[in-house]
């Protein structure tokens, strides 16, 4: 994780460096939004929430503090309260669900992309029916690969309550993707290639 | 595929991109904030410019009064010439005004009349509190309000 790069950046963004700033940006803007598309499970609500996280940013630069946490640390701490803030005041609209829809990357054989197209649609849609602190937890440690101490800091929680989430998080992932393919329920289902 | 391989692999063939107008919008965030910062005057040069604000201000006030103590003659207000009624309001138009101040000055018809409003009788010793927004720069932008609050001298 980038951490000295960071601080350079913000000292000098704070001061007024417009390129610094945009360098921030272009830095880390892809995780605040990756992040956010995962929780919420809608493009349109990621989109807001890394406008706003990075909104946050620039009024907060005068005031943040590198010692305390690195920047990439901050960013996804005020993704997941502006994440979680919106989707309390979204609750009573239905998402469309619009990320679980993601293009897959072009491959060579057909089967093999619609597989692996279904197998990110319903690992998605698990996802997202996880309770929030479940989810965040298994997206901060699962999905983008942080370390326990570093989630930790995120969720403000002690380490050992974000290994008994992600314990009990990929349980509940295992059970609902069993359900989604009962013929395996250790593994996510896949689409045989058929003969005909 | 276990399914940590496969959360991880979640991220790794994510192709998704932040759309160029969350791009725009955030860095035309950035120009305001800094645009606002930079023409946000600075507290010390507020407090530096105090002391001149006080002095143009006293300066108006003092001349206005030596203007309107002077002995004016003979010359009255004729009978017929009617007062600005009671206030006299004028909407500034200024199209870019910035950070303005309001101050209060009062000042004969005579004196007013020479800053080229329009008024009756404007050779008529009577008094006019005037409200005028005046910039950073310290020049009168505009004259938000005008009265007539009375005579230097009684009015027979």
């Amino acid at each position: 994780m980038p951490t000295s790069p960071d601080v350079e950046l913000v000292q000098r963004a704070a001061a007024g460096d417009r390129d610094a700033f945009a360098a921030i940006y272009e830095r880390h803007r892809i995780v605040v939004y990756r992040f956010a598309r995962l929780m919420s499970g809608s493009d349109a609500t990621a989109e807001d929430v890394t406008q706003e996280v990075f909104v946050t940013l620039i009024h907060t630069l005068p005031t943040y503090e590198p010692q305390r946490a690195g920047l990439l640390t901050y960013l996804y701490g005020v993704a997941r309260n502006v994440t979680r803030n919106r989707l309390r005041r979204d609750r009573r609209f239905v998402a469309l669900d619009t990320a679980a829809a993601a293009s897959s990357p072009l491959t060579d054989d057909p089967h093999d992309a619609a597989s692996r197209a279904e197998e990110r649609t319903l690992l998605r849609r698990a996802i997202l029916a996880l309770p929030s602190r479940y989810r965040e937890a298994i997206i901060l440690s699962d999905v983008h690969g942080l370390a326990y101490a570093e989630a930790a800091r995120i969720l403000h929680v002690p380490v050992g309550t974000v290994r008994s989430r992600l314990s009990r998080g990929r349980q509940m992932l295992a059970i609902r993707l069993g359900a989604a393919a009962p013929a395996r329920p250790s593994t996510l289902p896949r689409i045989e290639r058929c003969a005909v | 595929m276990t399914l940590e391989e496969s959360l991880r692999a979640l991220d790794a063939e994510d192709d998704a991109r932040v759309p160029p107008r969350v791009d725009a919008a955030v860095m035309a965030a950035w120009d305001t904030h800094m645009g606002h910062h930079a023409a946000r005057p600075s507290r010390q040069g507020f407090a530096m410019r105090w002391p001149l604000w006080v002095a143009a201000c006293v300066g108006v006030v003092v001349a206005a009064v030596v203007v309107a103590s002077r002995p004016a003659g003979d010359e009255r207000p004729s009978p017929s010439a009617s007062l600005i009624e009671n206030e006299l309001v004028l909407v500034p138009e200024v199209a870019d005004p910035g950070p303005l101040m309001l101050m209060r000055v009062r000042m004969t018809r005579r004196e007013f009349s020479r800053l080229g409003v329009p008024i009756s009788n404007p050779q008529g010793d009577g008094l006019v509190d005037v409200e005028v927004l005046v910039g950073e720069d310290g020049v009168a932008r505009s004259i938000r309000r005008a009265v007539a609050v009375g005579w230097t001298r009684p009015n027979r």
